[in-house]
């Protein structure tokens, strides 16, 4: 029986084989360097207007940055809540429009309140009331622009922990209060070019709507969109990969079918694996510049989430394959790994429902957030810590099973040297490239995380170096993205079937212990790598 | 040139209401080739918020000294005061500088001034008119910066053009207006949001929060308080701090020093003077509320008796608001209370 790729490929190509691929992943690497970073904020102050009250009771009646002014330090007398509401044009520059590339909008508050001596306690937990009303414009063909058109409206609680460092500021008056931020709205698509906010704070003692609320000196709206440039550099990334990986996936699956046995679990595995990261790479991006699709973001993390665990039980079955549990027949059935993968499933299935808890509701309402309600916080965050405790359980099976594989290797290693010498190299050999299979996840893997990192970092430090132009953020993300592609490719080149027959060697000499049989009574008829069977034979023993 | 832009902002505060005459004011005023340029070329709305800077500048150096003797009257960001290059010069130097790019940053923010941070070209050449085809294509490949950047460059185009003489005084010109540049970027706090996957933190995008006005005035403040008198040796190229003999090479100095720098000392503002204008401190109110800041708690001592004259003391029924309840918006909902006060002046 063939063995697969990797223990046929000679160094050489082996070797060549590497080089192309680390050059790909330095090319997603490079790529990510001429894109902007992932995405940018905008910081929007509120232009606060004059409130008709009546007019206001129709939901499509629009207040404008062309509106009666209010100063909210010197108010006439009488001046209510009902007078007054907070108008935010998006994007900031009205001879700027949203562009379709810059995928989704994420609007934060951001409210100012003043510190009055005397009025005040010193820390204090704000219950907002928000009547927030988004409205959409878009670009004439002819030139000007369609009026404002109902988007979405919402009457939303906000909960805002507010703070002043007392210790620090020796004189606090006309000082802000420190306040947690308030995030406002997630829109899945930016399908329209214009987007006009306006926000209510009613006030209602009865109700308690707003009683906490103290002077506001300053409404900010920060908006988060994603940048063009770094989307159409994502989506051409995808748009590369998609095709190879589809062809590698039939070039392979044609390999597995030209033997003269069914495919094998592992086998299996790698397709589905292929198949996942096909659909993550499918570029379904370039459907949001014709159509409206708010369901983009539940979508994409859907994709993601489907490959990741698809990736986490290959490696599960992987480590399992080589494990050397020989029960006969019944090794091939991803039954056998329910337990371990029952952990997968856990977990996923809870990001899942959080998932659509929170991206789900809002396609309906973009206001909506799970985690203002207690209720809500904490169904989220037990769906957060169950899968918490899935993924631990997940690693410590799967260190378990490595480390299970690693001492079957070494203990198959003692027993080498009995064998000859040409059989005892060619395992080296396997074991070796076993090895370095292993050594590619674990890097992998280290790479994602410290990418993950060193990303966190250069965001969160302070940067005012204008002139460093190279965004290094981008070029993590391409590189790692990149980085799985190419994980995957090997996967699936190396783990293919060979075509070359074993070397002509003297199958049989006497006195050699450890032994592949390639005889046609084996007993493991349709095992994929004679790595497996080396292990399996020794286990036997 | 700041020598020039304080008066000139200051006239057109006075004729505020006249905007017709604005322009005229400083033709007639100014014949500099940048003020022409400054007067014909750049848009009126950013001609609107440097003076709303300025006049908030103004207003909060005011509020700021208003226990000291030196009380920031208007007449220190005039003319007359500018060749004395004391630490009050200092310090009106480095509000009016933060008090521009504050206000240009706010009116950026809320689209007041167009393509601030959109448009690289418009923060280098800001004479010109960008070109929105550019800019278009910019905005898409990589959106918009919005931080104070915009007004930095704008003030440090017309403050400091014509400041790059080596003199001491162009030296601490520099130095102060750039202390108020800075002031207001490092009083910003940074916030991050988490926008990945399930909106966990694979994707995070900060901002900068802009500190509110009366804390950039107060931390300005304190760099007064600290202010280093400089002595300098136009021969080195050095300068001397205080009476020490500590020489640093001009560079680094000016990069290193986190204090204001004035070359002469301040008068002690106790007398009036007649040629400055400046009307003493007889007759100013002091405080002795003992809950209040340090510089209240110290006010008639500092203002009155060091200065040889006497506290007079004067018994004040006053009503005041009291157990009060902010109702949102604009309300304040309060008790009277009758309270007697004393009210204390320099005599």
């Amino acid at each position: 029986m063939p063995g697969t790729i990797l223990e046929n490929l000679s160094g050489r190509k082996l070797s060549v084989l590497v080089a192309i691929l680390f050059f790909s992943q330095l090319g997603c690497f490079l790529v990510g360097l001429i894109a902007p970073k992932p995405a940018n904020s905008q910081g929007i102050l509120a232009t606060v207007c004059h409130n008709n009250k009546t007019a206001a009771k129709d939901m499509n009646y629009w207040v404008t940055r062309n509106c009666e002014r209010i100063d909210l330090n010197h108010v006439e007398p009488g001046l209510t809540a009902d007078d007054i509401v907070f108008v935010l044009q998006m994007p900031l520059s009205p001879e700027m429009d949203f562009s379709r590339w810059q995928q989704n909008l994420v609007g934060i508050l951001q409210f100012d309140l003043l510190y009055q001596k005397g009025l005040n306690p010193v820390d204090f937990i704000v219950e907002l009331t928000i009547d927030a009303r988004l409205a959409f414009s878009d670009k004439k063909r002819t030139g000007g622009r369609t009026p404002w058109t109902y988007y979405a409206h919402s009457e939303e609680k906000r909960y805002m922990d507010c703070n002043i460092d007392l210790k620090n500021i020796k004189d606090p008056e006309g000082y802000p209060y420190n306040c947690s931020m308030v995030p406002l709205f997630e829109l899945g698509s930016l399908y329209h070019d214009y987007y006009l906010l306006n926000i209510r704070l009613p006030y209602n003692e009865q109700q308690m709507k707003n009683v906490d609320l103290r002077k506001i000196q300053d409404v900010y709206l920060h908006l988060i969109h994603m940048n063009g440039g770094f989307t159409q550099v994502w989506v051409s990334l995808k748009t590369f990969f998609f095709p190879i990986i589809i062809g590698i996936m039939v070039w392979f699956w044609r390999r597995v079918h030209l033997l003269s046995r069914t495919p094998a679990l592992l086998e299996y595995m790698l397709i589905s694996l292929g198949g996942t990261l096909a659909f993550l790479d499918l570029p379904l991006e370039y459907l949001t510049l014709w159509f409206e699709m708010p369901y983009m973001l539940l979508l994409s993390d859907i994709r993601q989430g489907i490959f990741y665990a698809m990736l986490l039980s290959f490696w599960l079955v992987f480590a399992g394959e080589h494990m050397l549990i020989q029960d006969n027949g019944e090794k091939n059935s991803i039954k056998l790994y329910w337990k371990h993968l029952s952990t997968i499933v856990t977990g996923c299935l809870s990001l899942l429902v959080f998932d659509l808890c929170e991206r789900g509701i809002q396609l309906v309402n973009p206001f909506y957030s799970i985690w203002v309600t207690p209720v809500g916080t904490n169904l989220a965050l037990s769906f957060i810590i169950l899968a918490g405790i899935s993924a631990s359980m997940y690693f410590i099976f799967l260190c378990y099973m490595i480390w299970r594989v690693f001492k079957n290797i070494s203990i198959k290693r003692s027993v080498l040297p009995s064998m000859s010498q040409a059989r005892r190299l060619h395992y080296e050999g396997i074991i070796y490239r076993f090895n370095f299979l292993m050594l590619a996840t674990v890097i992998c893997a280290a790479v994602t995380v410290i990418s993950f990192i060193l990303s966190q970092v250069a965001e969160g430090q302070n940067k005012w170096d204008e002139n460093m132009e190279l965004e290094l953020s981008s070029a993590l993300h391409t590189g790692v993205y990149g980085m799985w592609n190419v994980y995957i490719c090997a996967m699936l080149m190396l783990y293919a079937p060979s075509h070359k027959q074993w070397p002509a060697e003297p199958i049989c000499t006497e006195g050699e212990e450890v032994e592949f049989s390639r005889l046609p009574t084996d007993p493991t008829p349709n095992e994929i790598s004679s790595l497996t069977s080396f292990a399996s034979k020794a286990s036997i023993e | 040139m700041s020598t020039k832009i304080f008066p000139l902002v200051v006239t057109f505060l006075l004729s505020i209401n006249v905007s017709s005459c604005w322009s005229t004011t400083i033709n007639s005023l100014f014949k500099s080739k940048t003020i022409l340029q400054f007067n014909q070329d750049l848009n009126p709305v950013i001609i609107e918020s440097v003076a709303n800077g300025a006049q908030m500048a103004m207003d909060e150096c005011r509020n700021v000294f208003k226990w000291d003797r030196w009380n920031c009257p208007q007449s220190a960001f005039s003319r007359q005061n500018n060749h004395l290059a004391t630490k009050e010069k200092a310090y009106t130097n480095a509000i009016i500088t933060a008090g521009i790019i504050y206000s240009i940053t706010r009116d950026c923010s809320q689209g007041v001034i167009k393509g601030c941070g959109c448009d690289p070209k418009l923060r280098k050449n800001i004479y010109q008119e960008a070109k929105t085809k550019n800019l278009e294509r910019d905005w898409t490949w990589g959106g918009c910066s919005d931080d104070s950047s915009f007004g930095e460059e704008l003030v440090l185009k017309l403050l400091e053009d014509n400041e790059e003489s080596s003199d001491a005084q162009a030296f601490i010109n520099r130095h102060n207006n750039r202390i108020g540049r800075e002031i207001i970027r490092e009083k910003m706090l940074k916030t991050c949001k988490c926008h990945g996957v399930s909106g966990s933190c694979s994707f995070q995008t900060c901002w900068m929060q802009m500190p509110t006005f009366p804390e950039i005035a107060k931390q300005l403040r304190e760099r007064y308080d600290r202010a280093i008198m400089i002595s300098f040796e136009r021969v080195q190229g050095a300068l001397t701090l205080g009476n020490s003999a500590r020489h640093m090479p001009l560079e680094s100095a000016g990069d290193v020093l986190p204090n204001l720098l004035y070359l002469e000392k301040s008068p002690d503002f106790c007398l009036s003077n007649n040629s400055t204008g400046w009307p003493g401190t007889r007759g100013r109110t002091c405080s002795r509320t003992t809950s209040a800041s340090m510089a209240e708690r110290k006010s008639c001592r500092n203002l009155c008796r060091s200065c040889g004259f006497r506290v007079r003391k004067q018994e004040k029924k006053v009503t005041k608001r009291c157990n009060c309840k902010f109702i949102w918006c604009c309300e304040v909902e309060c008790d009277v209370c009758v309270e007697y006060v004393n009210e204390f002046t320099c005599h």
